[in-house]
């Protein structure tokens, strides 16, 4: 931004409040809605805090109490894998469809194809979740064509409560639901990279594989990584699938933590010990993202 | 050779989509038949006698209706709030460098990380202490408060995309800050506005967890919370579940179809640099 040096030293002022002026308004809603909440949970996680009885300050005793119990790790370890299989299987469905309709063929079918793979990512949760419930029922879909194709014994699985499986099927419907977005933002990428380094890898006599791991892969560099933080901070946090397909049954199989402080919050109403986990959940995210934040800022400086 | 190549793209692309499309097809499938057929074997796509009757109980039950009109007040204002206060955003961080602004910048990108159970306590606290449970009021704030930070660098993103040669040729015809954003900076981010309109109502119209825990009456529940609720209650009507399921979604399908062009060109404007 040019400033015009006549009248700077009179004007700064004015000038800061004109600039600032426009990002005002939501920031100053942004801090009210999430920066007053934060700074409450913080303090209450400090505290002995139910609905019961006057809360009372006990130090990091909500900290210590929920790292000493070991559904806590089970959920920890649930959400790991969760976030790793759902990230995983999202960026390598949404890659391979990517790839496929960045092939030369006729854009309008290329269209028509993009808005039909962007449908699941329109659904939401409860009906994602409603849909595969049905279809992983004992007498569901899945199962009917397991059997279909000789699978019987596999056939008979009731997937949804089953305490090894049932974490399979919550995934295969959040990769369902989130393979969309990362096809959309990866196909954007591929339509950036110049056709030269395609023709160049030719004439080198390039195969498939070599094209994809030495022009295609760190030409998305960057857009992956954004994509996979994004992912893992959008799935570490999930809730919705996973509370209203198995409600982190059978037996903790499938709690993760937002469910875990859920329950500690909603059915408990212990909101202190709630709090703590909660805010052991953002420091993870932040110490898992710090690098985008760097990233994202960083286009600030150019 | 060419040839051979793009028939087994068409022929990849056919069958993963019909792989993808599974479910939805699967859900119209069982919308479209009576209870008793939902699990009858063998299972079969085309339903034996095709209905409407699980169409007709959701549209004759008050109940369902009013969810409906919940889901859109609800989305809609979520929807306009988040607009305003993001272009006006967007347009200041993409334009002034001014003292603070990446310590702002850093606040928005961090509350894109809060999880949402976290900020669903002591909103549920607030809500309830100050008598605003069960208002739309109450939903809509919280909505904006995971909405907008997405918006904002939305729209920051976009707006960056719009040549500075444009304003700074009507700062210097001597048009003000504010003019200068509605005349000249708004109509070619329209396609950026429609982008996040869209994005805000998709997320607003889906979520879930702040519903749960901040109503417990229907007549200010959304959609979502109707629909989990019926899971929980009778999963077995599932062509009931179905029907209402694919009415919910199909809203979402049309504004998508209709406005995905912006949207598609809006939601990846800032990500591919």
């Amino acid at each position: 931004m040019q400033r015009t040096t006549w009248n700077r030293s009179t004007n700064t002022a004015i000038d800061f409040f004109r600039k600032v002026s426009f990002v005002l308004p939501a920031m100053v809603m942004l801090v009210l809605l999430t920066g007053y909440p934060l700074f409450q949970v913080i303090q209450m996680s400090f505290y002995d805090y139910s609905v019961k009885s006057r809360p009372v300050f006990s130090g990091t005793a909500n900290y210590s109490a929920f790292l000493h119990d070991p559904l806590f790790w089970n959920a920890l370890k649930n959400t790991l894998i969760f976030t790793f299989a759902s990230v995983a299987g999202g960026l390598i469905a949404g890659l391979t469809l990517a790839l496929l309709l960045n092939q030369s063929i006729n854009s309008k079918v290329r269209g028509v194809f993009r808005s039909i793979l962007m449908f699941p990512w329109l659904f939401s949760s409860t009906v994602v979740a409603a849909a595969w419930m049905l279809i992983l029922n004992p007498f569901g879909l899945l199962n009917w064509m397991l059997k279909s194709v000789g699978l019987e014994q596999l056939g008979q699985t009731a997937w949804l409560s089953h305490e090894q499986l049932a974490i399979v099927g919550v995934i295969f419907a959040n990769v369902w639901r989130g393979f969309p977005f990362m096809m959309l933002m990866l196909l954007a990428g591929l339509q950036t990279i110049s056709k030269d380094l395609y023709e160049a890898s030719d004439i080198d006599g390039a195969g498939f594989f070599q094209r994809l791991f030495y022009v295609t892969l760190p030409q998305l560099r960057n857009i992956l990584l954004t994509l996979t933080i994004l992912e893992i901070i959008w799935n570490f946090r999930s809730f919705d699938l996973i509370f209203l397909m198995t409600g982190g049954g059978p037996m903790n199989a499938t709690e993760v933590l937002s469910t875990y402080v859920y329950q500690f919050a909603f059915r408990t109403l212990n909101f202190g010990y709630a709090s703590a986990t909660a805010i052991f959940m953002l420091l993870v995210m932040v110490l898992a993202s710090a690098f985008y934040l760097k990233a994202s800022l960083g286009k600030e400086s150019n | 050779m060419k040839r051979r190549h793009a028939f087994f793209t068409y022929l990849s692309l056919i069958v993963l989509a019909s792989i993808v499309m599974l479910p939805i097809a699967w859900m119209v499938s069982i919308s479209l038949r009576a209870n008793q057929e939902v699990f009858a074997m063998p299972l079969r796509w085309i339903p034996e006698h095709p209905t409407l009757d699980a169409f007709r109980s959701v549209l004759k039950n008050p109940n369902l209706v009013r969810l409906f009109v919940n889901s859109y007040i609800i989305a809609i204002a979520v929807t306009f709030l988040c607009i305003l206060f993001a272009s006006l955003a967007g347009y200041g961080f993409s334009r002034f460098s001014f003292k603070g602004k990446r310590a702002m910048l850093l606040y928005v990108l961090l509350t894109q990380m809060f999880p949402m159970v976290l900020l669903s306590i002591p909103y549920f606290l607030f809500i309830t202490r100050v008598g605003l449970y069960n208002t739309y009021f109450a939903m809509i704030l919280a909505y904006t408060s995971f909405a907008l930070p997405f918006s904002i660098m939305m729209m920051r993103d976009f707006i960056g995309t719009i040549p500075r040669e444009l304003d700074e040729a009507a700062t210097i015809d001597g048009c003000g800050a504010l003019r200068t954003f509605f005349s000249i900076i708004i109509p070619p981010s329209l396609p950026g506005l429609i982008a996040t309109g869209v994005y805000t109502f998709i997320l607003a119209w889906n979520e879930f967890l702040f519903a749960v825990v901040l109503t417990n009456t229907v007549n200010v529940r959304p959609l979502t919370i109707g629909i989990g609720m019926l899971i929980g209650e009778y999963t077995t009507e599932w062509n009931q579940l179905m029907a209402l399921s694919f009415m919910a979604s199909v809203p979402l399908i049309l504004v998508f179809l209709f406005l995905q062009k912006y949207f598609l060109q809006g939601l990846t404007a800032g990500s591919v640099k």
